[in-house]
């Protein structure tokens, strides 16, 4: 039978345009039999009569028609239906997706194919869509009425750090966020409104980090505007969210304002220092209602800002301005601003920070008060040190070089003589007393009792009192009962041994006093050298960075040197010297490290010791180069001495440099420092590059390097880098 | 007679105080010792038996790291730790120490006899009145330093030190 007869006949029993999609019929080549309307609008072709076309024609690519039969045929054979295909058509020129389903027709006798029924539906938009959905940059979402999660797109996999959307798609949209209680609570907004947009969340990504989205969520609403589920949008703002909290948490207020001066954003802290409640009530503020007074500084300010502006587009830096909180309270901020301007440089505002200085502003008068204080107290210790001289000019003929300090051993002998007088005098008159009752009752027995302890104590007091430092003290007591005594003589005590016993131990008790009266001048002159560095600490260590100046370094070596040439030489200590940097200069604040090392010189000559039998105490100052490697090289400013020992512990742990930190053995030398100096120079080191290393070994060699009773040699070096242009420089070069 | 053997711990010994001792040695009664640190301190103390022990409050550590580490748990510097203190308490009352040290080898007479006791502090009274009272240590223990005190401070201090001990003894305690 004809096939194109049969395939007429099954047209018309079928009766294609009641179907609701479009549905036509072809040859097994592809010839149209028969189309229905909808299919008909679909592929442009008349809207009634015979169709001469072939449906192979509509195909964007032909040979994709032979696929599909084949798919159909292997479907078949199966016993699977073929299911849907969306194809590419071309129809008059124009790009379409349709959706088809296509049965084999055969002949009912032979069962040959002899015709395709197909059903097509225009899918073109609902693809163009899909593949937004699937392609868009932006995390897509579907969810149902019970949060569960129906379709994702691509990005949202890949947002969240997923490899497939099956890991997602099924599960509760809870199990994304970072908080789980949240996600309930984002679902009853959406109960209530019909969206939300723009809403940041944190979620939390496949690996457990958190991360922060922005939303866009749509409710999608059941019968009754009941609620159905969500649809939405998720784009990862991590980035500007942790940017954001940055911004905010800093202790630094950020703004914008406008040409008319009105805020137009800040930051928290911005709203915080200004003692506003929130972002919200500073936006719209009149920034000059903030000025302490606005008449005196905003013209100045606006100067300066525009002319930074004009040198460069440069934004202005560290201006100061008085401000005025919402409050009232005032406090000075530094201000740093940059003009914005548009492209045509027409300028519409000004963004920048301020930073809350008050308290710098109060420890910067502070400081400036403790210079002062300090400067008076120098000028009190001098005063002082003054004061002393006609003191002791009184006491009588001074045995000591003032010019030097006073030796605690020479201390101790020059009471030899003394102590040795008294003791003779005050060991007859006890003698006579065993023999002569007149005397012994000349006084009481107590008394009598004070003289035998004093001699007893004057006999040996070196070996009665292990400590040297007591002594002085203790045979100034003694001398002062012995005086006591004397006057409870009664008569009975010849004249001339009583006024013998007095004088002597007056001559005593004025020797200790003078040996007070150096010990205390040596005090005064440590105290003034310490405060004096203190108040250069203080002050000159806050300012503003000194200009850099080239200076040789032998010439700041002997300027320290030569600061501290009158202490060394009172503490009898000679300087000695070894410099290999002629010629080397460095680019330094000149009174930093002039500073720096004076600190070093004065802890050498405070700690150090005599000697064995040597006369006079030591330290050597040594300046030279030094490579370390092929890159880097050193100059060195060194100082030795040998005295009291630094710990190893002290030296590893960095505790020397500690601000305020006093040696473990400095005291028990009796010397006690500030603990600002090593501080201080290794601050100024560093500034330049450099640093400062302290050694400190035992004098004997063979002697435990852990046994600290005894003097140690201890090295301090400041050292700087050689490096072109850093700083220092061969004068040659 | 024999002398009355004395220890004080003070880091300030050999320069701020040493005038104090004069009238110690003068009085023929005393053999003093000198410790200028916690750990001399306790040092000395396992090595002799003392009649008194005079403490200063704010010592520094020395060498020893367990008194160290008490400084560097304390995060202010070794004057301001109050070592003297922690050094009563680990000696008299080691339960009631807040950083406690285990101090091994210490003689029975210390705990046997802490009226032996005193303190010789910059601190105010009121400052570490608690303080004396939980080691149990009475009034008369305790002396200011002073910039105006008298030379004999530290004799009068041992010597009330001394009658206490002997009121103790004679008490049968």
């Amino acid at each position: 039978m004809d096939k194109k007869y049969l395939l007429r006949s099954f047209a018309k029993n079928f009766n294609l345009n009641k179907l609701p999609i479009g549905a036509y019929i072809v040859t097994k080549e592809g010839e149209f039999i028969e189309c229905n309307t909808e299919a008909r609008k679909i592929l442009k072709l008349p809207s009634s009569g015979e169709i001469k076309a072939n449906i192979k024609d509509f195909y964007s690519d032909p040979s994709e028609r032979d696929k599909i039969l084949k798919k159909i045929e292997d479907n078949e054979n199966d016993g699977f239906s073929p299911g849907k295909i969306v194809i590419n058509f071309n129809v008059k020129n124009s790009e379409k997706r349709v959706q088809t389903h296509c049965r084999f027709i055969r002949d009912p006798d032979s069962n040959e194919i002899i015709g395709v029924f197909g059903c097509l539906v225009d899918v073109t938009w609902e693809m163009i869509f899909s593949e937004l959905f699937e392609f868009l940059p932006v995390g897509v979402y579907l969810l149902d009425e019970n949060d569960k999660i129906i379709r994702v797109n691509d990005a949202f996999v890949k947002i969240l750090g997923y490899k497939s959307k099956s890991e997602l798609e099924g599960e509760n949209v809870s199990t994304i966020y970072e908080n789980p209680d949240y996600a309930p609570v984002f679902r009853n907004r959406l109960i209530n409104k019909k969206a939300v947009i723009n809403d940041k969340v944190e979620l939390k990504k496949k690996s457990g980090e958190p991360i922060f989205v922005s939303v866009n969520s749509y409710k999608i609403p059941g019968k009754g505007q009941s609620y159905k589920g969500r649809r939405g949008t998720i784009v990862d703002v991590t980035a500007e969210e942790n940017y954001r909290r940055l911004l905010s948490s800093i202790p630094v207020g950020t703004y914008m304002v406008d040409n008319e001066n009105k805020i137009i954003d800040c930051n928290e802290s911005f709203a915080k220092m200004f003692d506003y409640d929130d972002i919200k009530s500073v936006r719209g503020e009149f920034v000059l209602d903030l000025y302490d007074d606005p008449y005196k500084d905003y013209d100045n300010f606006m100067k300066e800002l525009k002319k930074k502006h004009d040198e460069g587009a440069n934004p202005l830096v560290g201006y100061n301005l008085k401000f005025k909180s919402k409050k009232g309270r005032t406090f000075v901020a530094e201000v740093n601003t940059r003009l914005l301007v548009d492209k045509e440089g027409k300028s519409y505002g000004r963004a920048g920070a301020v930073r809350d200085i008050s308290g710098e502003v109060a420890l910067r008068d502070l400081r400036d008060d403790i210079g002062k204080t300090l400067h008076t107290y120098s000028s009190n210790l001098i005063m002082l040190q003054h004061s002393l001289v006609p003191l002791v000019e009184v006491i009588g003929p001074d045995p000591f070089d003032k010019k030097t300090f006073l030796e605690i051993e020479d201390a101790i002998s020059a009471l030899d003589d003394p102590a040795k007088h008294l003791e003779k005098s005050l060991a007859r008159i006890l003698e006579i007393s065993t023999t002569s009752t007149e005397m012994f009752n000349a006084l009481s027995v107590d008394n009598w009792d004070v003289l035998h302890i004093q001699r007893d104590l004057l006999t040996n007091y070196e070996e009665q009192i292990p400590y040297p430092e007591f002594i002085i003290s203790a045979l100034t007591d003694s001398a002062k009962k012995i005086i006591a005594v004397c006057k409870s003589f009664e008569k009975g005590l010849p004249r001339e041994m009583e006024k013998d016993l007095k004088r002597k131990a007056k001559e005593l008790g004025r020797i200790c006093s003078l040996i007070t009266y150096h010990q205390a001048l040596d005090a005064i002159q440590e105290m003034e050298f310490e405060v004096r560095a203190l108040r250069e600490y203080v002050i000159f260590r806050q300012r503003a960075s000194e200009k850099l100046e080239i200076c040789r370094i032998e010439s700041l070596v002997s300027i320290s040197i030569h600061n501290l040439s009158g202490l060394a030489k009172y503490r009898n200590v000679e300087i000695k010297q070894s410099h290999k940097t002629s010629g080397i200069k460095v680019k330094v604040e000149e009174r930093s490290l002039i500073r720096a090392l004076s600190h070093l010189f004065f802890n050498a000559i405070k700690y150090s010791l005599r000697r064995g039998d040597e006369e006079q105490r030591w330290i050597i100052i040594r300046s030279y180069i030094e490579d370390t490697d092929i890159n880097n090289r050193w100059v060195c400013v060194e100082v030795e001495n040998y005295g009291v020992p630094i710990t190893k512990e002290e030296i590893d742990k960095e505790l020397i440099f500690q601000f305020g930190y006093r040696g473990d053995y400095s005291g028990n030398r009796r010397k006690v420092g500030t603990g600002i100096g090593l501080m201080d120079t290794r601050e100024v080191a560093r500034k330049l590059g450099g640093d400062v290393v302290v050694s400190s070994h035992p004098a004997d060699d063979g002697a435990k390097e852990d046994d600290y009773d005894q003097p140690f040699l201890t090295k301090a070096v400041l050292k700087l880098p050689v490096k072109p242009n850093h700083g220092v420089q061969n004068e040659k070069n | 007679m024999k002398k009355i053997k004395v220890l004080w711990i003070e880091d300030g010994a050999f320069v701020e105080v040493s005038k104090l001792t004069g009238p110690l040695y003068t009085s023929g009664k005393y053999n003093l010792v000198i410790a200028l640190n916690a750990s001399d301190g306790i040092k000395a103390i396992k090595k002799n038996e003392f009649d008194v022990v005079i403490v200063d409050i704010r010592i520094p550590p020395g060498s020893d790291p367990a008194w160290k580490g008490v400084v560097a748990r304390s995060r202010t510097d070794k004057i301001q730790t109050r070592l003297g203190l922690n050094l009563l308490y680990s000696l008299l009352k080691p339960d009631l120490v807040k950083e406690k040290i285990t101090l091994t080898g210490i003689p029975e007479w210390v705990s046997m006899h802490p009226e032996r006791f005193g303190v010789l502090t910059v601190e105010d009274e009121r400052d570490i009145v608690e303080d004396l009272e939980k080691l149990g240590l009475p009034e008369e223990s305790f002396t200011r330093k002073k910039s105006k005190m008298p030379v004999t401070a530290l004799l009068d201090l041992i010597e009330r030190i001394v009658q206490l001990k002997e009121k103790s003894t004679s008490a049968g305690g």
